[in-house]
Formats: C-alpha cells, sequence, structure tokens
C-alpha cells in the first residue's frame, strides 16, 4: 500500500534546560500512514509523540528545531514555502488537539468559524460556506445544528466543542485527519461517541488517520497499526492484534502489564522508574534502566529498529525480545462487558 | 471488626450557588463503608463524586442530612471539635501539584500533619518522615527537594506520604491515579493496595477510571447527576450492571484488546446540567428504557440482589427500600 504520509528520520530538538546545546523530544522517527488506514502513535508523556505530530504541518516555533523529511503527495513538508503549506493545512491535511478551547475563536460563533475555514480553502461565497457550515455540525451529530451554529464556544459542552472542531477539521474533506488524544479530556461516554464518529467519517470520507494517544483502550478500538515510542524513539511497531497478542519490546509488555483492565484482581506488573526527560535518557537502550529484561551488551550500543524474529511486518527496538507467548492468560479486559 | 460501617452518610446533600441559583452537587445520598473495605465511587465529571468525597470529611458545608464517622455525628461537631477527628480522616487529591505548597520541601510538607496534631518534633520528626517516604517509596535524598523537583509518580507518593503522617484510619483518595502516565499509575495503585493492607485502611477510592476501580475496589457505588444510581460488590456490578447508566458507562470503556472491538455504545445525549436537572429520573432523557414514570417520580435506591439500584424499570424485582 502506498504511503499517504511518510515520516523520514525525523528529529525535533529544543534548547537544553541548562542552556547545554539542544536535547532531542523526537529523535530518528520513521513512521507510514498508508491511505485509507488509522495509524497509532502511542506513548507515555515525554515520550515526543506530540512534538512529532505538530512537526508534521510545520506547528512548531523556534527555537524548537525539525530535521528529517515529512513526505505528502510528493513533496517534503519541512520543506514546503510557507505559502504552499498553507494550502496543505486544513485543505489535505487537518489536525484535532485534546482542549477544543483553546483551538476555537472565543469571539466567534463555531458556525462562523467553519464558515471561514471553507471560504478560505475552497473560496466558496459566504451564503454556501455557512450553509456547508451548519451541513457539517449535523455530520458530527449535533442536534439542532442551524440553531446551534449560532453558538459561541463557552455556550457548548466539552464534546460539543470536540464535534466542533472534528467539523471544522472535516470540513474541506482532508486525506489525513492528525488527531492528538482528542478524546483524553472528555467523560467515557461522551469519548465514545466521538470515537464512533471518527471512525464512521473515516469510512465515509475514505481519510487516513494519524491518532496520537496514551490511551491503549483507544488504540485497541481503532488502529489498523500501532507505533509505540519511547524516549524519543519509535520501539516497536505492528499490526494492532499483535501489538497486544505478541509485543516484543519489553516496554510495550509493561505498558500492557500495568493495565488494570488486564490484570484484573492481581497485583499489576507495574514498570519500575518514570519515563525520563528528554536528553536524559540512559547510554545505549533507553529503556535500559526500567527494563527487566536488560542484559549488559544494552548499555553499550543503542538496538536499531527491526524485524522482529524476521517479521517484516512486526519491528522492535530490541536485542533481547520477549518470547512470543509472554502475555499469558486470558485477557480479562473483555470481560468489562 | 465492629458490625456498625466505619463511615455512614444519610441523606445527604450539598447545595452550591452557581450564577445566582443554588444547585444540588450531592442529592440526597445515603452511604455506609464499612471498617477495611474499599468503596470505589465511580461517574462522570459533574456527578458529584467528589463533593460527596469532601461532604464526608466535612470539608464542604451540608445543605441537609447527616454523616457519622466511627461513633462521631460529624455534622453536630464545630470545626474545633473536628480537629482531633481529622487525624483519622485524611484525603489525597489527584492534581498533587495543586495540594502541595510549592514553597515547602518534601520534609516539611510530610511533616505537617505531625507539626499540626504535635505528634512529633525535632529528630524524632524528621526520622518519621524518611520512614514516609521509605514506605511511598520515595528516595530520601529527596527530603529538601520542592515539589517542581519532583516527577508525577514522586508527588502522588508525597501526597500519600503526607496523608499517612498522621496515622489515619480512613482515607479518601480522590483521582489519586488521573494525572499518571501508564506506567506510574500501576505503581500507584500497588502502592495505595499495600498500604491499605498492612495499614488496615478503610479507603473511599473515587475516580472516573473503570480498570483501575475494579482493580481496588471491593464494593463500587456510580454517581450520575449527584445521585447514587447503583451500588454492588466489584464483581456483580462489572459482571451485570443493572441499571442503565452503569450498563452505558461500562459498554463505553475501550476494551485493550483489539480482537474484542466493539462498536462503542454510547447513550444518547450528554448529562443535564445539574442548574436544570430533568424531572424524575435524572438519566431519563439518555435512557434506552425509558417509561412514563421515569419522568416524573425520582427511582429510589432499593436492594436487589447482593446490590442495590435506583432504578424504576430495573429495580422492580426489590422490595426492601434502604
Amino acid at each position: 500500500m502506498a504511503a499517504l504520509l511518510e515520516l523520514v528520520d525525523l528529529a525535533v530538538s529544543f534548547p537544553a534546560a541548562d542552556g547545554n546545546g539542544f536535547v532531542r523530544a523526537a529523535d530518528g522517527v520513521n513512521l507510514e500512514v498508508p491511505a485509507g488506514t488509522t495509524v497509532g502513535l502511542v506513548g507515555e508523556s515525554g515520550s515526543g509523540k506530540t512534538v512529532t505530530a505538530l512537526s508534521i504541518l510545520r506547528l512548531l516555533d523556534p527555537p524548537a528545531r525539525v530535521t528529517g523529511a515529512v513526505r505528502f503527495g510528493g513533496n517534503n513538508l519541512l520543506e514546503l514555502p510557507e505559502r504552499e503549506l498553507r494550502a496543505i493545512r486544513g485543505n489535505r491535511i487537518a489536525m484535532v488537539f485534546q482542549d477544543p478551547m483553546t483551538s476555537l475563536n472565543p469571539v466567534l460563533t463555531v458556525g462562523e468559524q467553519i464558515a471561514e475555514v471553507v471560504r478560505l480553502h475552497e473560496k466558496r461565497p459566504r451564503r454556501a460556506a455557512w450553509a456547508r457550515a451548519v451541513e457539517m455540525l449535523e455530520t458530527v451529530g449535533i442536534s439542532s445544528p442551524a440553531e446551534r451554529a449560532r453558538a459561541y464556544p463557552h455556550e457548548l459542552s466539552g464534546g460539543m466543542r470536540q464535534r466542533v472542531m472534528i467539523g471544522m477539521a472535516l470540513a474541506c474533506k482532508p486525506d489525513l485527519l492528525i488527531a492528538d488524544e482528542p478524546t483524553t479530556a472528555l467523560d467515557v461516554t461522551i469519548q465514545a461517541q466521538i470515537l464512533e464518529l471518527l471512525r464512521r467519517l473515516r469510512a465515509e470520507m475514505g481519510m487516513s488517520v494519524l491518532l496520537i494517544t496514551h490511551d491503549l483502550g483507544v488504540v485497541a478500538e481503532t488502529c489498523d497499526l500501532v507505533n509505540v515510542m519511547y524516549a524519543g524513539r519509535i520501539v516497536e511497531r505492528a499490526p494492532v492484534a499483535r501489538i497486544f497478542a505478541t509485543p516484543r519490546h519489553p516496554y510495550t509488555l509493561g505498558l500492557l502489564s500495568s493495565m488494570p483492565d488486564f490484570a484484573g484482581p492481581r497485583r499489576l506488573r507495574a514498570i519500575p522508574g518514570a519515563v525520563p526527560l528528554p536528553g536524559k535518557h540512559p547510554p545505549g537502550c533507553r529503556f535500559a534502566d526500567r527494563c527487566e529484561r536488560v542484559l549488559d551488551r544494552c548499555r553499550a550500543a543503542e538496538p536499531t529498529l527491526e524485524p522482529a524474529d524476521g517479521d517484516a511486518e512486526h519491528l522492535a527496538r530490541c536485542i533481547n525480545l520477549v518470547p512470543r507467548e509472554a502475555l499469558s492468560g486470558p485477557v480479562t479486559a473483555g470481560a468489562l462487558l | 471488626m465492629s458490625s456498625a460501617p466505619m463511615v455512614e452518610a444519610s441523606h445527604v446533600t450539598v447545595r452550591f450557588a452557581l450564577r445566582g441559583r443554588s444547585l444540588a452537587a450531592v442529592d440526597d445520598v445515603s452511604l455506609a463503608i464499612d471498617d477495611g473495605e474499599t468503596l470505589g465511587l465511580v461517574g462522570e465529571s459533574g456527578s458529584g463524586k467528589s463533593t460527596l468525597g469532601r461532604a464526608l470529611l466535612r470539608l464542604v458545608p451540608l445543605a441537609a442530612g447527616r454523616v457519622r464517622f466511627e461513633e462521631h455525628e460529624l455534622t453536630a461537631l464545630d470545626e474545633r471539635a473536628l480537629r482531633p477527628l481529622r487525624r483519622r480522616m485524611q484525603v489525597v487529591f489527584q492534581d498533587a501539584t495543586a495540594a502541595l505548597n510549592p514553597r515547602m520541601t518534601v520534609l516539611d510538607l510530610v511533616a505537617e500533619g505531625l507539626d499540626i496534631h504535635e505528634l512529633a518534633r525535632g529528630d524524632e520528626r524528621a526520622a518519621r518522615v524518611r520512614a514516609l517516604l521509605a514506605q511511598v517509596g520515595v528516595d530520601e535524598a529527596v527530603i529538601g527537594a520542592h515539589p517542581h523537583e519532583l516527577s508525577g509518580g514522586q508527588r502522588q507518593r508525597v501526597g500519600i506520604a503526607r496523608a499517612l503522617a498522621v496515622e489515619p484510619r480512613f482515607l479518601v483518595c480522590d483521582e489519586p491515579t488521573s494525572a499518571l502516565d501508564a506506567s506510574v499509575r500501576a505503581q500507584v495503585l500497588n502502592l495505595l493496595t499495600d498500604l491499605r493492607e498492612t495499614r488496615q485502611l478503610t479507603m473511599l477510592f473515587i475516580t472516573h477510571d473503570l480498570g483501575a476501580v475494579r482493580h481496588i475496589a471491593s464494593r463500587v457505588a456510580v454517581m450520575y447527576l449527584g445521585r447514587i444510581v447503583e451500588e454492588a460488590p466489584t464483581e456483580v456490578l462489572f459482571g451485570g450492571p443493572r441499571h442503565p447508566y452503569t450498563r452505558a458507562l461500562l459498554a463505553a470503556a475501550p476494551v485493550p484488546d483489539p480482537t474484542k472491538r466493539k462498536l462503542l455504545a454510547a447513550p444518547k445525549g450528554e448529562p443535564a446540567s445539574a442548574l436544570a436537572p430533568p424531572g424524575g429520573c435524572a438519566f431519563h432523557p439518555r435512557c434506552p428504557d425509558v417509561v412514563e414514570r421515569c419522568r416524573s417520580e425520582v427511582p429510589q435506591l432499593v436492594r436487589i440482589g447482593a446490590g442495590a439500584v435506583a432504578c424504576h424499570v430495573h429495580g422492580r424485582r426489590a422490595s426492601t427500600p434502604l
């Protein structure tokens, strides 16, 4: 399958807190989003997943530095003139953030905001743009859309604001939606509505999604392919079923085992320690200090992301792979209902 | 173990003024927590679960109802009389950053309760703090550090050490793991489980995290718009939820197993505003099983099997009002 989006050796650096040079929050990231798929980028805070997402549309301001390439539609977005990038932003690639309140303009009605996007990108006349805005509100499941279009962001609930953001992002039928923790701030029943909405719209519009999240439950429900990130590196990549059934990197196994859903009432297998700050990871494998499978060799040189036991679809950055049968016992999560 | 519950709330109502109007954040709630038990209290934002936790500790004024802790009628006591009891009931908050004074060191933060209740001074005070830090798994090297120098997990452990310093019997944990990353969340859940056993704590565990509550609680109460709609032993509740809201909540939770991918069954609409709660059962506008009676009459929590449910449709086989 042809990749719609391809990140090649992407690195994002910030000035170090101590003033000594730069630290890499994301480092040597290679990632593909095949057309028509939902790809997950999973990690804990400090893993570098959000800066990776922001760098795609060049949404990071200096002093952040981005190197590598972001290939999309035959271009490297990192080198595209601002004018041309603007034609892609919102039009072909749209983005949804965790907190819609900070992304919506508080002094414009939500209808005006969606209509403005439509007018900018599709050069439609005012009236047609407004009609399209109302239509989008309906598409994202907002009742009485003509009425709600005249509401200001603060007059809407968090769930409705996130629907508005999604409506705005999808108004121009983008090829790719980048969703950064789109449901993290929402209650679980509202999260379910939004995830269903994204699923339905993806199917109807044939778009691809890059989903950034820390929530493995959300990943399991929505993604086709999963990339696990740790301390700036992608440490494992596989189709979603394999990530959950046979995680090969000890960090991925640790994440799965530390979920109470998986453990039932028995003691949780927590990963000791905490995610290192950018630039503060140990030499060699960045997970070595917290890893229960660590070998001396792990500290000598950092492993590369390679096919695990020759499986070209399942990559792991580890020289002491988790055996396939490690996640023993039935997954009890399904017993939730 | 005595037969009377350690903590008992009877018909508790808590009201807040908002935009010139009064809303019931907690509306006529009764519950009991037995000695040594961990009760999970789940609900979405605005359900009143945190306010109920604070009401049990008398940290918010009650508009109606009573709270009893051990042999003390808390509602009858003034702040002065409450003070010696405060030692025995403590709280751990979600946001340890906001709960910890940024200008105090870890030593003084953990020792604050010891100071207030005059439990230890000088060397004894520092020794107790070091012992507490060891118990919650914080390296004593940080004893002179300020909160911003700690990681999120360390801050939450310091918050727990601070609560434990005065040797409480009853601990309210208000979303203690919600701000933590997955790997650290598991550490804190394990820590709370261990402490509960070594210190024989009675706990109220308030959360929106169904995985965490299933892991740690022996019994679970579900709140919706200020009221408890269902309550049951944990496995009974997860195995056979009765109230349509409890069912909706469990069905909406994503399952971390891609082979069991489901259409997330979200209930329609959103919770009504507590400022203008719908008449009758507060869940009726979203309920798939609604009948006429639900629109006019508030269902009472009635015993059914091992649990209790407040529903005109699914609580019908019940007979004994609580």
